[in-house]
Formats: C-alpha cells, sequence, structure tokens
C-alpha cells in the first residue's frame, strides 16, 4: 500500500477522509487598476490564486471565478468582467452551490477607501460596497467564507462584514490608508509557497498566512526605511486558524499497519502540544528530556510510515 | 508664577482689544529719536567716550542716570554702574525699570542671588501690579526681570519670553529684546529660535555689533565654517566688543591655537576688564596647557569678579570636552557644582560628561538635577529622553566589550561586531602597544536623531560614529539607507580612537586621531576606509585642502562644508605617509609627544626629526608623486563647469555607448581608467565598463571591472552586489562569499544576502561562515522560524558540531514538531552519537 498524499483543497484542520473533504470555492476579483503598473500588479496576482487554486489547491473549474477589469488580458483565466452585477451573480451562484462545511474565499485586488457600509472597491462601473458584499454573503448559510480584501483603504471592510462563520482579511486597518498596499503580494506568495507554514505540518492555515504577510509587509517597509502606511486587520482569529490550505495532504490510508501509525503520530502530536502548553509551568531540564524523547518517537513513526509507504527509501 | 503669566496673557488681551492706540502710539515712537537710543547705538558701535559725554551732558537729568550705569556696564566698570541703578531707581526716573533690571542682573553677575531675585520681584510685581509696562524699553525691563528670576522659578523664562515678544510687538525699530531673546534661546540650546531673533535683530540694525555676534554664536551652535568671520564681522562694528573677542578666542581655542586664543581674550579683557567668560578661556588654556600658575592667576580672576565663578569652572570643563579630555570635564565641573550646586549649567555639564564615561546612573542624576531648574535647556531634556528610552536596549557583553543596542536588533548586530571588535582589540592593541580600559561600551542607535542627541544634544548631525575613550556611540545601519555607510568600518574606526585618545591621555589633536582612525580602517579590510574622490583631487589641485600646517583647522573649522570629508582622507594620508617613511615607531613616538601635552611642530620635530613644514613639503612630494597622473587629469576648476579631461572621457564614453558604438566607448573608458586606476567615485569608468561587459556577456571582465570599484569604494553596494552574482556565475564561490559579506557590513537586513552567503559558504565548507548567517537570519526574525532553525542545525552539522546541530533541531522541531526534514536530521543525528 503506499502512502496516499494528495493535493486538496482548502479544509478544516485534522484528518479527513478524502470523500469527507469540504469542497473550496475560489472568487477573485481584480477591480480597476489605473494604471498600466498595477494592470500589470493585479493581473500577476490574479494569475497566481487561480493556478494555485487549480493545481495546488484542487478546486475545479467549476468552482472558480476570475473577474478581472479587462477579460482580454488573460482569457484562459478570467471569466468574466470585474462588475458589481458580475460579482454579485457570481456570489449568489457559489451560494447555491455550496454545501454546509464548505469553504468559500473571496479575494479582492484593486483600490479602495471609504468607511463603514461606504467602504469600497473600485471596479469598472458601480464600485462594490461594504454593504453591496454583505448583502450577498447574506446568502450563505452554514459555509465558511474567507474574504480577503488586499486594496488600499480597505480597512473599512472589517467590520460590516465580520460574523460568524467568516474570516475578513483586509490590508490596512481604516480607509485612511489609502496608499497602494504591499500586502497582496505577500499574502499571495504566503499561500502559495510553503514559507508561511509556520509549523510545517502541510497545512497552511488563513491565519499563517495572514501572519505571514503582515510580518513580511512590516520587514518591507522597515528595511525600506519607509513609514509604514498600511496596517493589515483579521476576524476572527479562531476560524482564521481552524480553516487551512492543504499544501501536501496526507489523508487515512486503508493499510492498517500505516493506519495504526498514523493513529500513533497523531497522538504523539498532541502530547506534545500539549507538553508545550505546560512548558511555563514545568522544570525546564524536565521539559526538554520529555519534547525530546516525544520528538524522537514522532521522527521514528514519521520514518516508519514512510519506510512502509515505499520501502525502497528509508 | 502662574499669577504673572496671567499678567501677560492680560496686557496681551488689552493689546488686542485696543489696536489702534497701540499703533498709533508706535508709530510716535518711531519717529521721535531720542537720547537712549542714540546712546544704545553708541555702546554698540563701541564709541564709549562719546555715548559717557552724552550722557554727562545732562547729568542732572535723573533718568540720565540709567543710561550711565549701561555705559558703565559696557566699560566693566560695575560699582559704579551698580551706583547709577542705584540712584535712578531712588529718584524714580522714568526709566526706573530699565535700572531696576539693569540692577537685578549686576548683583546676579556678583554672585548676590538673594538680592538679584528680590530686585527682580519687586520690579515684576510693581510693573504688573500697575501694569505700566507700555513702552518697549518696560517689557524688555519685564523681561530681563523674569529671566533673573527664571534662575530660580524655571518657568519664569516662558514670561520673559511673552515679554520679550511684546517689546518687539511695541516698537518696530527695537532690537534690544530680539537680542536678548537670542541670547536666551542660544542658552537654552535652541539655534533655530536663536537664530530668527539675531536675524531679526539684524534686518533692524545691520551695523549692529551684538546681532553679528549673535550670528556667530549660532553659526558656533550650528558647527557652520562661518563662524569666525561673523565675529570678525562683529568686530567691524566694535573692535572693543569683548564678547566678539571671548568668541574668537574660543574658537582658537577650540582649533588648539593657543597662542591666539590667550591673545584674544586679552583683547576681551581690555575691552571689559569683568569679562568672566574672557577669564573662563585663559583658565582653560592653562588647564589644557598643564599650566598650574596660569590657572591660580585665572581663578584669583575669576574670583574676585565672583564670590562664587562657577561659571568659570564650568567654561574649563567644556572647553575640556571639546578637546576630548572627558574625564578631566567631568573633574571641572564637579568644582562647578561644589561652587554653586544649584548652576543648571554645571550640572548639566557634569552628567553630560559622565555620561561620555560610561557612568550612565551618575550623569542620569546630575541631568536630572539640572533639568529640574531648568526644563527649558533642549540638550539635558533631550538627553534625559535618550537615557530613558535607552533603558529598554539590550546589553550584551563579550570579553572586552559591552553592546547597547535596540532589542530589535540587538542580535544581529553584535553578531558581527563582537568578533570583530574583539579582533580589533586584539590588533591595534599589538600596533598600540596600549589596551584601552575595558569594558568597552558601543552604543548603537537605530535612530539617527538618538545618535544626535547622544553626541551633541540634537537631532540632525552627520557623523556616524562617535568615541568618547572606551564609550563609543554610532549609528545603527538601520539609521540609514542600506548602503549609506559601512557599518562595520565605521566601529573599527572608532574603536581606533580609544586607543589613540587613550595612549595619548587624550591629548591627541583631533587630525591625528581621525588620520590614524581612517588608517587602520584601510588596513583592516580591503576596500575600508576613505579612499581619494574627484573633489578631493579637484580641491588639491585647486589649493583648498588644508596644509599639514593647519590640518586641524579642516576638521574644526572647515572653510567649505567638504573640506572635512576631504580632511579625514588627507590626515589618513600624511598618517600613512609617517608611517611608511619613518616606521609605525614615528607614529608611536607622535603619540606619545602628544601624550606629553606637545604641540605638534614640536612633536613632529621630536619624533621624527624634521620641523613640521619640512614634512609638510616632503608630504605634499611624495602626495603629488602619489597621484601623478589623476592630479594631471582633472582642471582645478572642474566644479565651476569646466570638466576635467578625466571626467569629459567618461562622459564622452557615455554618449558613445548611447550612440551604440560600444567599442569606442570600451576604450574611451578604458583611456579614463589608466589615467586613474583606483578611480571609485560613483561616475567611475570602471562601473560603466562592468555594465558594459556584462551586457556583452564578458563575465570575465565585468567582475574584473567590478572588483576594481569594491576595492577601493567600502559603500558600493550596486558594484558589490554585481560581482556576488557573477562570481557565483562563473563558479567563483570564494570571490562571492568576500562580496556577499561585504555586502552584510553594507545592510546587514537583507535577507537574500545572508541567505544566499549562508548557501555559498556552506558549498564552500566555510562552516563558521555559514552559521553566523544562520544565526543572523533568525536574528531577523523569520517568518519560517523553523526552517531557520533546521538550516541552522544543518549548517551546525556540516562542522561537525553535531551537539549543536541536535539541540537546533530540536528548537525547530518544538516550533514545528511534524517537520519532516527536520525529524530525519533529528535521528540522523541521534544515530551519528550526537547529544546536546
Amino acid at each position: 500500500m503506499t502512502l496516499a498524499r494528495l493535493v486538496l483543497g482548502l479544509c478544516l484542520l485534522g484528518p479527513h477522509p478524502a470523500q469527507d473533504a469540504p469542497r473550496l470555492y475560489i472568487i477573485v476579483v481584480s477591480g480597476l487598476s489605473g494604471e498600466p503598473e498595477y494592470a500589470r500588479r493585479f493581473g500577476e496576482l490574479g494569475r497566481q490564486v487561480v493556478d494555485a487554486a487549480k493545481q495546488r489547491w484542487g478546486v475545479a473549474d467549476s468552482g472558480l471565478v476570475y473577474l478581472a477589469e479587462n477579460p482580454a488580458a488573460d482569457p484562459t483565466r478570467i471569466t468574466g468582467r470585474a462588475t458589481l452585477a458580475a460579482i454579485q451573480t457570481s456570489v449568489h451562484d457559489v451560494a447555491r452551490r455550496a454545501r454546509r462545511g464548505d469553504i468559500v474565499m473571496i479575494m479582492l485586488f484593486g483600490h479602495g477607501g471609504g468607511d463603514g457600509t461606504e467602504a469600497r472597491l473600485n471596479l469598472p462601473g458601480p464600485d462594490l460596497s461594504a454593504a453591496d458584499l454583505e448583502l450577498a454573503l447574506g446568502a450563505f448559510q452554514g459555509v465558511n467564507v474567507v474574504v480577503v480584501n488586499t486594496a488600499s483603504g480597505s480597512g473599512g471592510f472589517l467590520k460590516p462584514l465580520s460574523g460568524p462563520e467568516r474570516v475578513i482579511v483586509t490590508a490596512t486597518k481604516s480607509a485612511m490608508e489609502r496608499n497602494a498596499t504591499k500586502f497582496p503580494e505577500f499574502f499571495v506568495r504566503g499561500l502559495i509557497s510553503g514559507e508561511a507554514d509556520t509549523d510545517k505540518d502541510g497545512r497552511l492555515s488563513i491565519l499563517e498566512a495572514f501572519g505571514y504577510a503582515k510580518r513580511e509587509v512590516g520587514r518591507a517597509y522597515e528595511t525600506g526605511n519607509m513609514l509604514q502606511t498600511e496596517h493589515a486587520q483579521l476576524d476572527d482569529s479562531l476560524l482564521a486558524r481552524r480553516l487551512s490550505l492543504s499544501l501536501t495532504r496526507e489523508v487515512a490510508s486503508t493499510d492498517p499497519t500505516v493506519a495504526a501509525l498514523q493513529v500513533e503520530r497523531r497522538e504523539l502530536e498532541t502530547q506534545i502540544g500539549v507538553l508545550r502548553a505546560k512548558k511555563a509551568a514545568m522544570d525546564s531540564t524536565a521539559y526538554s528530556r520529555e519534547l525530546e524523547r516525544l520528538l524522537v518517537k514522532l521522527a521514528e513513526t514519521t520514518r516508519a510510515i514512510r519506510a512502509h509507504a515505499d520501502p525502497e527509501k528509508p | 508664577m502662574t499669577r504673572r503669566s496671567s499678567f501677560v496673557l492680560l496686557a496681551l488681551v488689552t493689546m488686542i482689544i485696543v489696536p489702534i492706540g497701540s499703533i498709533a502710539c508706535a508709530r510716535q515712537q518711531t519717529r521721535a529719536p531720542d537720547l537712549p537710543r542714540e546712546v544704545r547705538r553708541l555702546l554698540d558701535r563701541g564709541q564709549w567716550d562719546e555715548a559717557e559725554r552724552l550722557v554727562a551732558a545732562g547729568a542732572t537729568d535723573p533718568a540720565r542716570a540709567t543710561l550711565l550705569g549701561e555705559v558703565l556696564v559696557a566699560r566693566g566698570r560695575l560699582v559704579q554702574a551698580d551706583s547709577a541703578f542705584a540712584r535712578a531707581i531712588r529718584v524714580k526716573a522714568s526709566d526706573w525699570a530699565t535700572a531696576q533690571a539693569g540692577l537685578a542682573e549686576l548683583r546676579l553677575r556678583r554672585g548676590d542671588a538673594k538680592d538679584a531675585l528680590r530686585l527682580a520681584e519687586e520690579l515684576a510685581q510693581s510693573l504688573e501690579a500697575t501694569q505700566t509696562a507700555n513702552d518697549a524699553a518696560a517689557w524688555t525691563a519685564l523681561g530681563r526681570a523674569y529671566e533673573v528670576l527664571g534662575t530660580e522659578h524655571p518657568i519664569q523664562f516662558k514670561d520673559a519670553l511673552v515679554a520679550y515678544d511684546r517689546a518687539i510687538a511695541k516698537d518696530s525699530t527695537w532690537i534690544e529684546a530680539d537680542l536678548r531673546l537670542g541670547a536666551m534661546f542660544l542658552e537654552k540650546y535652541n539655534g533655530p529660535d536663536a537664530r530668527s531673533a539675531f536675524n531679526e535683530a539684524l534686518r533692524r540694525d545691520p551695523e549692529s555689533a551684538q546681532a553679528r555676534l549673535g550670528g556667530a554664536q549660532v553659526a558656533v551652535f550650528d558647527g557652520d565654517s562661518k563662524s569666525m568671520t561673523l565675529a570678525r564681522r562683529s568686530l567691524e562694528t566694535n573692535p572693543r566688543f569683548a564678547a566678539a573677542h571671548a568668541l574668537i578666542g574660543r574658537l582658537e581655542l577650540d582649533a588648539e591655537q593657543y597662542d591666539s586664543a590667550g591673545a584674544a581674550a586679552r583683547r576681551a579683557l581690555e575691552g571689559d576688564s569683568t569679562s568672566l567668560e574672557a577669564v573662563g578661556i585663559l583658565g582653560a588654556i592653562a588647564a589644557l596647557r598643564a599650566d598650574s600658575a596660569a590657572l591660580e592667576a585665572a581663578a584669583g580672576r575669576a574670583r574676585s569678579l565672583r564670590a562664587a565663578p562657577a561659571d568659570f569652572y564650568t567654561d574649563i570643563a567644556e572647553a575640556m570636552a571639546r578637546h576630548r579630555r572627558y574625564r578631566e570635564a567631568a573633574d571641572w565641573a564637579r568644582q562647578a557644582v561644589t561652587l554653586d550646586p544649584g548652576s543648571p549649567r554645571a550640572l548639566g555639564t557634569l552628567g553630560m560628561n559622565q555620561l561620555r564615561l560610561g557612568l550612565i546612573d551618575s550623569a542620569r542624576t546630575n541631568l536630572d538635577a539640572a533639568f529640574s531648574r531648568d526644563p527649558y535647556h533642549i540638550w539635558n531634556k533631550n538627553t534625559l529622553d535618550l537615557l530613558e528610552a535607552v533603558k529598554g536596549y539590550a546589553v550584551t557583553r563579550s570579553n572586552r566589550f559591552v553592546f547597547v543596542a535596540d532589542p530589535e536588533e540587538s542580535e544581529l548586530l553584535t553578531l558581527y561586531l563582537a568578533p570583530l571588535l574583539e579582533r580589533a582589540y586584539d590588533s591595534l592593541a599589538v600596533r598600540y602597544n596600549y589596551k584601552p580600559p575595558t569594558p568597552v561600551r558601543l552604543e548603537i542607535y537605530r535612530r539617527h536623531a538618538d545618535f544626535s542627541v547622544r553626541t551633541v544634544g540634537l537631532a540632525g548631525i552627520g557623523a556616524l560614529g562617535v568615541s568618547f575613550g572606551s564609550v563609543l556611540a554610532m549609528d545603527s545601519p538601520s539609521a540609514r539607507e542600506g548602503g549609506d555607510f559601512n557599518w562595520l568600518s565605521t566601529a573599527w574606526h572608532e574603536l581606533t580612537h580609544a586607543f589613540t585618545l587613550g595612549v595619548t591621555e587624550h591629548r591627541v589633536p583631533r587630525w591625528f586621531s581621525e588620520g590614524l582612525s581612517v588608517l587602520e580602517e584601510r588596513r583592516a579590510r580591503r576596500g575600508w576606509g576613505a579612499q581619494a574622490t574627484l573633489g578631493f583631487l579637484v580641491a588639491y589641485k585647486a589649493g583648498r585642502l588644508k596644509r599639514l600646517t593647519d590640518l586641524n583647522d579642516g576638521f574644526v573649522q572647515p572653510e567649505y562644508p567638504a573640506q572635512v570629508m576631504f580632511s579625514y582622507y588627507q590626515a589618513s594620508l600624511v598618517c600613512e605617509y609617517i608611517e611608511q617613511t619613518f616606521g609605525f615607531a614615528g607614529i608611536q613616538r607622535m603619540l606619545e609627544h602628544y601624550r606629553r601635552g606637545e604641540t605638534t611642530p614640536v612633536v613632529v620635530q621630536e619624533a621624527l626629526g624634521v620641523p613640521l613644514v619640512e614634512l609638510d613639503r616632503r608630504f605634499d612630494g611624495w602626495f603629488r608623486a602619489r597621484f601623478a597622473k589623476p592630479i594631471a587629469a582633472v582642471s582645478a576648476n572642474d566644479s565651476l563647469g569646466r570638466a576635467s579631461h578625466l571626467r569629459a572621457l567618461v562622459a564622452t564614453g557615455r554618449q558613445l555607448l548611447e550612440g551604440g558604438r560600444s567599442a569606442d566607448a570600451e576604450k574611451v573608458l578604458h583611456d579614463a581608467a589608466d589615467l586613474w586606476p583606483e578611480n571609485g567615485d560613483p561616475d567611475s569608468p570602471w562601473g560603466i565598463l562592468g555594465k558594459l561587459y556584462v551586457q556583452r556577456g564578458d563575465t570575465a571582465k565585468a567582475i574584473d571591472a567590478f572588483a576594481r570599484l569594491t576595492a577601493v569604494g567600502e559603500t558600493n553596494l550596486g558594484a558589490n552586489r554585481a560581482e556576488a552574482s557573477l562570481r557565483m556565475k562563473t563558479g567563483d564561490l570564494s570571490g562571492a562569499e568576500a562580496a556577499l559579506d561585504r555586502l552584510v557590513a553594507l545592510d546587514p537586513r537583507d535577507v537574500a544576502v545572508h541567505d544566499t552567503l549562508a548557501q555559498v559558504a556552506a558549498k564552500r565548507g566555510d562552516y563558521a561562515v555559514a552559521i553566523r548567517e544562520r544565526k543572523a537570519l533568525l536574528a531577523l526574525k523569520p517568518s519560517d522560524r523553523a526552517g531557520a532553525l533546521y538550516q541552522l542545525a544543518l549548517a551546525y552539522a556540516g562542522a561537525g558540531q553535531r551537539a549543536d546541530a541536535r539541540r537546533e533541531v530540536l528548537r525547530a522541531l518544538e516550533e514545528a514538531p511534524a517537520f519532516e526534514k527536520a525529524q530525519s536530521l533529528l535521528l540522523d543525528l541521534q544515530e551519528k552519537g550526537a547529544r546536546p
């Protein structure tokens, strides 16, 4: 029996048999660019997300919408023009198809501004306001919705959209942060590379991607000796920690030996988590000794799983 | 205090309510020429006899007693001045307020603070009660009274400020209030506002000796090279102006021209025999020369002028500090504090010098005391704010160093600084046969403004580092744009000062200390230290460099801003020449003679056996021989629109290149490079050639061109990047590693450089560097911390340090237990028997 390693979509943390995996829908909206340089940037970001959705996260074509300012710029990927009506229609369509437990990620690129329900993303024709989006999102019931607004002045989207079963990410803390943002590049890089997977478990949570982007944005401003003009925010962090993309997701094996080892490994991971939580209260030597014991055991278990999956490779 | 402030505010409101009357009043005053104005004008011009004659002509007029008092003050006849003022007050002269202010100031000068405060209090209360301060002179008198009261209750300095402002508003021709405002701002270390006030006075009276002096004092504050010229301009109006002579004396003193300084101080005393400032200069000269008889004479004279002349000792302390003799500065300041424990100036000077000695707690105590007595002194306030900020700094110790840095970057910076400076200490200790007291404290400031405050009390100075002896301070690389400066060579430079200052007991002149520091930079690493620039060669050709005989002036009294940087390089060449010609023993002998307090001509004669002028002549010959080709290729008026041959060749090369004639461009640019192969300027032909060869794909030639730049330019970010990349392309890992290492010295925050350097070093088997770079990446707080720890573990494993590797891989796994690569490494290490 070989080790089943599949590339899956966004999922809730923990082992899931393939057939139970929640489905992932992605809606990418690239708004008005204003300048050729921004058109190029937004187009590149959209391309990266769409490609990763298909190739890494296993999103079906039917679950992928890419609306942009100029569909002719990338006709093989862009599915329509980024108008308010097209966004509303797309959200409504996905809401109709999504099942309880599925995940919908809406990524917005562009320029924006305004506060509260007046917060906007600039589009060809009428802008997308936070109120418009909130109205559209009302169609989702029992579905986890992730909205990532990477636009300048996007901070105003946070409050109106926050709510149960939602993760809202904005590139700025308010509409007053109006300068073009660095956040989208880092967020997308975090999503599609392994750099943001800080616990190296092969699963990238939205919180990890957000944390990575936030740190790297800060670093970019600092090393450039520039005053930081964007401060990303997220709500709610608990759900963001639970929602994750699988980079190389392992599924439960049907081989009883491997399955037993997988169970053992999960138990060891749990024990390590419990031990780490007790670190502050423990004697440091005892902690280190126990941690080392568990880590060695975990490493041996992983090696055993690997050896069983591919006897040629120790 | 509140009452007085309210009084001033009430008066202000009154002014606003009755603007028409005020304007009419001002017009009337502007039109009427009067005796007081004429007398004050004559005093400003130094025409004391005429002024006294004018006043004496109407001696029966009680109002003239005040003016007589002012004439007598100007002449330094303070006892008679005291009587004249007292008479004016007694007879209730119309300008009694001015007389009472003058009398209060006189008493304060004499050290009778109690009586001074009483007089000032009476004056202020009287004017407040009657609200009779209705002309510029009265407002000015009130401002002066507040200034006297401010010595006891500093908040009244604010009232003084408002009173002077009212005086100025009252009379558009009245300059006394501007002059006093300017002086008050300077005393509070507020240069910009002082400049505005003196400029306003000059606008009203361009000939005013006092206003011109104010401008000179501001120039000194700003470190402006025009200070001496401006001070002399003041003397053109009033050749007997004691304060102007005293300022010139101070400037000569700072230039270590002690004879000229003494002569200026004596001229000041001829103008005003009561000038404590001038006596202070004589005292400072004596102290610097260790002339105890002269010192005692000066101290005696100071005591005859003041019962407790704390300012005299503070003047000496400040002069000592300006000569970098900080321990002695603190000792003199302590004497001043002993004489007057409440003097904010003395307390501040003591605190500031304790800070320079690394006595942080004592410094804070004294600066706090100074601040409590004068909260408007900007340097003291800024320094206290800085000390508060530095409380949160991380302190890292190595064998002989203490590093104080922002916790955000302390780990990264000390990773490089600690081994570098330990090595520098060992190497310099052998060379100078001297070991500075340890620990050497290096403070690294993340904000340039903080570094500026640490060094001169204000934000905005251009220096990168400073050495107070065994206390060093410098900009952190993050205080500036990446590539702005080489932070590692800067640290080496400052540490060298600790040796040259220490071995001479802080008597080494600035030019020699700086010259040796730059020379040691060049000796330390390829490419480090200042090098010749086109501007430098042009300045030489134009005769705009200092001769060796007055090279120190290039640092302390530069004639133009760039002369300071030129002087650094020139001084380093002089040191290099001396070492080549007389051996390093010659340098050591010079240092020893400086330690004995000898002047440069004596030092050179005694240590090298040649007169200073002869050394200068020989150095010039050596310099001309060394730079013969580039000197011939530059024009003395290059910067005046006529391009040098060298510059013209480079311009032609560029044009040919832009025109697509790259072969012709290459030839012309090589001609330019042959004229001066060590040209590391931004406009060097080597940079253009390097890019040309990259475009052509001729990697070997491109590497050669960039390497020539990096060999002579310690801050050339672009050339080092290009060289690193090209060398990696050709598989020259050793060369690539060196170039990447130089990049770290320009910007340690560049994650990609550290990562590449770590990889290159590991490939070469240079695991020490790989480990250092992996640690640097960790110190930069990477998003992927577990990955960075794993890479560090790999580097340790490569170096055979299995126990360290195991420790780091366990740290990686603690953060990311599921990290499979780290798990594999852990098991590998386990099998090889590695234990933490």
